[in-house]
């Protein structure tokens, strides 16, 4: 099958959209010939000359309507040499070159909705039009499934896939042991920061109780954004900087030593009641399951697809201070907890959510894309 | 609501404690309770408002190692009772005071992070022989300590500390310089010296004779938040409000409202009926001069359909300012304090609880002056411009009427962003002050200014936005120690408590976040507030431009206050105090009377209020020994 996809979200570019599109492509060109079509990206050259399928970069511009032009000349160009069998639309945003490309070459157009872009106010008219011409629609949790449907989707064309993780070869000292020389409860997040929904500023607030009772916890930030400077001042305002580290955006292997040292990963995302800005899913929650980590994480979104309650981690009302610290500190405090937590959280990683599986069921839903329709006759009395 | 008083570090004295609690009985008229042991005393009066049966204070944790005395409200004490229960506590009360001994057992001093409320309260720590001071994060309620023959001595009120023997009574010559210029005394100084303000957003610590201030929060301007549309801005701001309102109605008593006129209070009287509840709401207005705001408030009341209660004020106040001196515990010549005790008196017959309209100007950028200076930083950061408008400004300055000459002045020719700020605000210029002070003070108090005072606030405020700089200052000085003194004060004169959901910490983080420029955005002041409530005021008052709650401050000081003031300042007590130049004085009072250059109004009232206030605490067998 020959697979379009145009993405705005692709690696070298940092995310957890950009890594799902990236396994979805390395996994799907196994079987397929996948083309993909995404922005520059400095750095872009180095990652697409080790891809098994070809890369074509369109321009990046914040003058949005050039990128467009951009997006429909390298989509068509590609399209007139392979023309495709179905056109995968990684982002709303694309939505009218995806569109365009797959009624020019009589392809279907299946979409992957993440939660933002589908939700935002100012999205709304653009992503419903989308949504609406698309043969499937496949949706990154429970919660972006019902926002897909509040668009007038047809609920047999969504289908729910979670995203997965890598595999991470656990070993003994993968997790280092407690010393007294290394006394430190590590309190990890990995999410940028540009979106106060991902709730950094919450865990930097229960900080302050979790050290009442953990005076070792030390809460690390991976990742950098426009918000960084008001974060740090945040911490200071509570005088907790000193236990709050800003590690910045990092390498990967530096991203994974992390995880490795970490003893409880938390990302407190919230629902923004007027902007729309959600977690769609929560990738990184099941990253660190990988890394065999306790989870804590925000009741909100599709948070709850990616952590199971009681099972890989605990959830909890991101808003609440005190429950935020409460639920940071049983892991902290009950050893037990956190190794069976981190233990279901590896099992469901490895086992349930791995990107075989995540592309396996992707190729299934392409397959039914590409299926010519059942046409069922209305029966006549 | 209440005032807690106490010591540290000496053996525990009842009836030490008991005449500490005694001074400030308006407080808590309607109970009282003291818990003494070795090394400390503690004491509280009680104003019933919620658990109007239990809650009497002293309180304890179960087995009786931790005891608090509490000043405030804490308004999720419901959720933070379910908490602990959870956890295994057995409360006895049905109260919010008990929640904090709880707390305070598991989270330490850190607890206060999961109080919403206002507050100031200690905690005794009795195994660890420690002894905790909190007050809130804004400086609602006010908390004062002092360190004197190695105990540490606190108190809801000054009064209180000063019940304690051989505390000396001195004006402090920096504090002096700042009140002369601004009107109050910026923490964490008082008036007098070895008294200090328990800053806003600290706690204090003290463990075998050692004392630790810390902060534990703050607010934080962001610079550069991420794009936000205003449409989105205001529904978030109405959300938020909404919610704090209906968390400030908590009670087990009526809660009513203060009505200014002003978009503030309309903003919080709409919020708090909008369910339909016929709220009482009360205004005070003025017989001298024709500048109330009755009528507008009137007109807001009718709109929202509130129970609505209206007094006027007149010469009858001269014979209440050396009262209000004495409860106003440090000197705060804000005039409003006058009308603001009247219409607490007036809430008074009615109930106990009183929502106000505090904070908005501070967080939502409602001072002109935040926009004009803004745009003076951009002007003077072009060296050419900087030229023009000092050599073009300051001549053309010269022909203004005078309270507008200050002011352009202070856009034009200040040399920072902290002097034009004091320029615009000061209450006296230099010149003037310089006159005025006995020249055995001035050398003192030439060691610091306020505009070197000011520029620390902007420093501090860790911003990279003027605005957001001046936001910050008025929020970390003339709120807590102007507004909020004045409020907490005059209210509790009346044993009336006044609750400022505007003030709410989360309504503070989250107006901390919006951009500065949708906070001035548009001509109009507060347009976001204006928008927010949109559809439950009268469509004329949100047009309104922003006009200052205006005492007759100048009518009061030529009429029925000219006959004390020329007794005041003629006064033996006052010729012989030491502070100003006798000349000068009467220079004041000549110019009063309309026989020399016009003075200003406010510096006269400053100085008047300053010596009420001396005559009350620091004078022989003064009225604070009562």
């Amino acid at each position: 099958m020959r697979i379009l996809l145009l993405t705005v979200d692709f690696p070298p570019a940092l995310g957890g959209i950009q890594n799902l599109l990236a396994n979805l492509a390395d996994g799907l060109a196994a079987a397929n010939e996948v083309s993909v079509i995404a922005p520059y990206r400095r750095g872009g050259a180095e990652w697409d000359s080790r891809r098994p399928y070809t890369v074509t970069r369109a321009a990046a511009s914040t003058f949005w309507p050039l990128v467009m032009v951009s997006f429909w000349c390298a989509a068509l160009s590609r399209a007139l040499r392979r023309p495709p069998d179905v056109v995968v639309c990684g982002h709303v945003l694309l939505g009218p070159v995806c569109c365009g490309i797959a009624r020019l070459f009589g392809a279907p157009l299946v979409v992957i909705a993440h939660a933002y872009e589908i939700r935002a106010p100012r999205m709304k008219h653009l992503a419903g039009w989308t949504l609406r011409r698309s043969a499937m629609v496949v949706s990154v949790s429970a919660f972006t499934k019902r926002a897909v449907l509040s668009h007038g989707v047809a609920p047999p064309r969504v289908v729910v896939i979670h995203p997965g993780a890598g595999y991470r070869p656990v070993t003994a000292a993968a997790s280092p042991a407690r010393t007294a020389a290394n006394a430190e409860r590590i309190i990890l997040t990995v999410a940028r920061l540009g979106e106060l929904y991902k709730g950094h500023d919450m865990a930097i607030r229960a900080m302050p109780l979790v050290l009442a009772r953990e005076p070792n916890a030390r809460y690390v930030i991976v990742g950098d954004g426009p918000l960084r400077p008001y974060l740090e001042r945040l911490a200071a305002s509570l005088g907790v900087a000193r236990a709050v580290t800003f590690a910045g955006e990092l390498p990967d292997a530096a991203l994974q030593d992390w995880y490795s040292r970490a003893d409880v990963f938390t990302l407190l995302s919230r629902e923004s009641p007027i902007d729309g800005g959600a977690e769609g899913y929560g990738l990184t929650f099941i990253e660190a399951g990988a890394w065999q980590k306790p989870v804590v994480g925000g009741r909100s979104g599709g948070v709850p697809d990616a952590v199971v309650d009681g099972v890989t981690g605990l959830l909890v009302d991101p808003l609440d201070v005190g429950a935020i610290a409460d639920a940071l500190l049983r892991v902290l405090s009950d050893d037990e907890l956190a190794r069976r937590l981190g233990a279901q959280g590896r099992d469901r990683a490895v086992n349930e959510l791995s990107w075989a599986n995540f592309v396996a069921a992707f190729q299934a839903v392409l397959d039914a894309a590409v299926a010519p329709p059942v046409l069922v006759r209305p029966v006549q009395s | 609501m209440c005032g807690i008083v106490g010591y540290a570090g000496a053996p525990g004295d009842e009836e030490l404690v008991r005449k500490m609690a005694d001074r400030i009985v308006h407080r808590g008229p309607d109970g009282h309770g003291y818990f003494t042991d070795g090394g400390v005393a503690l004491g509280a009066r009680r104003l019933s408002i919620i658990d109007l049966q239990g809650s009497n204070q002293p309180i304890f944790n179960e087995d009786r190692t931790v005891v608090t005395v509490f000043n405030g409200e804490i308004y999720n004490y419901r959720e933070l009772r379910a908490h602990l229960e959870q956890k295994g506590h057995r409360l006895r009360t049905a109260g919010d005071t008990e929640t904090l001994v709880h707390l305070y057992e598991e989270y330490g001093e850190a607890a206060v992070h999961l109080l919403r409320g206002m507050f100031g309260y200690a905690i005794w720590d009795a195994p660890r022989r420690r002894l905790v001071l909190v007050r809130d994060r804004v400086g609602i309620k006010p908390l004062y300590y002092t360190q004197h023959q190695g105990r540490l001595v606190f108190g809801s009120e000054i009064k209180s500390i000063l019940a304690v023997p051989g505390i000396p009574r001195e004006i402090d010559p920096d504090a002096l310089n700042a009140y002369l210029t601004l009107q109050y005394v910026p923490g964490p100084q008082t008036m007098l010296k070895g008294i200090s303000k328990l800053p806003a957003g600290h706690w204090l610590v003290w463990q075998d004779g050692e004392i630790r201030v810390e902060q534990y929060w703050d607010v934080v301007f962001d610079d550069d938040p991420p794009p936000m549309s205003e449409k989105v801005a205001v529904e978030q701001l109405r959300g938020i409000l909404e919610e704090s309102v209906d968390l400030h109605r908590i009670s087990d008593v009526e809660v009513g409202v203060l009505l200014s006129g002003g978009i503030d209070s309309a903003a919080v009287t709409a919020l708090l009926n909008r369910n339909g509840h016929r709220t009482r709401s009360f205004t005070v207005g003025f017989t001298t001069g024709a500048v109330g705001e009755t009528s507008q408030a009137r007109r807001v009341a009718e709109h929202i359909g509130t129970r609505h209660h209206e007094l006027l004020i007149g010469p009858e106040i001269a014979d209440t300012l050396p009262k209000l001196a004495w409860f106003q515990d440090e000197p705060v010549a804000d005039p409003a304090a006058v009308p603001t005790y009247f219409i607490c008196k007036l809430a008074s017959e009615h109930l106990k609880v009183v929502l106000t309209g505090e904070g908005g100007d501070e967080l939502l950028g409602g001072y002109p002056r935040y926009r004009w200076l803004h745009w003076s930083e951009q002007v003077l950061a072009q060296p050419a411009l900087a030229g023009v408008a000092s050599s073009v400004g300051e001549p053309m300055a010269a022909l203004l009427p005078a309270n507008l000459r200050a002011r352009v002045r202070a856009v034009v020719a200040g040399r920072s962003l902290a002097e034009r700020h004091v320029r615009w605000i000061a209450n006296m210029d230099d010149d003037l002050k310089r006159g005025l002070v006995h020249p055995d003070l001035a050398a003192a108090m030439a060691r610091t200014s306020p505009a070197r005072e000011v520029a620390a606030w902007l420093e501090r405020a860790g911003s990279s936005q003027p605005v957001s700089e001046l936001m910050y200052a008025d929020f970390k000085t003339w709120l807590p120690d102007n507004l909020l003194t004045k409020m907490d004060r005059m209210s509790m004169a009346a044993s009336v408590e006044g609750r400022v959901p505007l003030l709410d910490h989360k309504v503070v983080e989250f107006a901390a976040t919006l951009p500065y420029r949708l906070k001035l955005s548009g001509l109009q002041t507060k347009r976001l507030l204006r928008s927010a409530v949109k559809g439950l005021l009268d469509p004329e008052l949100l047009k309104r431009p922003k006009t200052a709650f205006r005492v007759p401050m100048a009518e009061w000081l030529r009429g029925p206050l000219s006959s004390m003031l020329r007794d005041t300042f003629a006064s033996h007590a006052m010729r012989h105090r030491g502070l100003f130049t006798l000349p000068a004085l009467d220079a004041l009072l000549h110019a009063n009377n309309g026989d020399a250059p016009a003075a200003p109004p406010q510096a006269i009232w400053n100085i008047l209020w300053l010596e009420l206030w001396c005559q009350q605490y620091l004078d022989a067998n003064p009225a604070a020994d009562r």
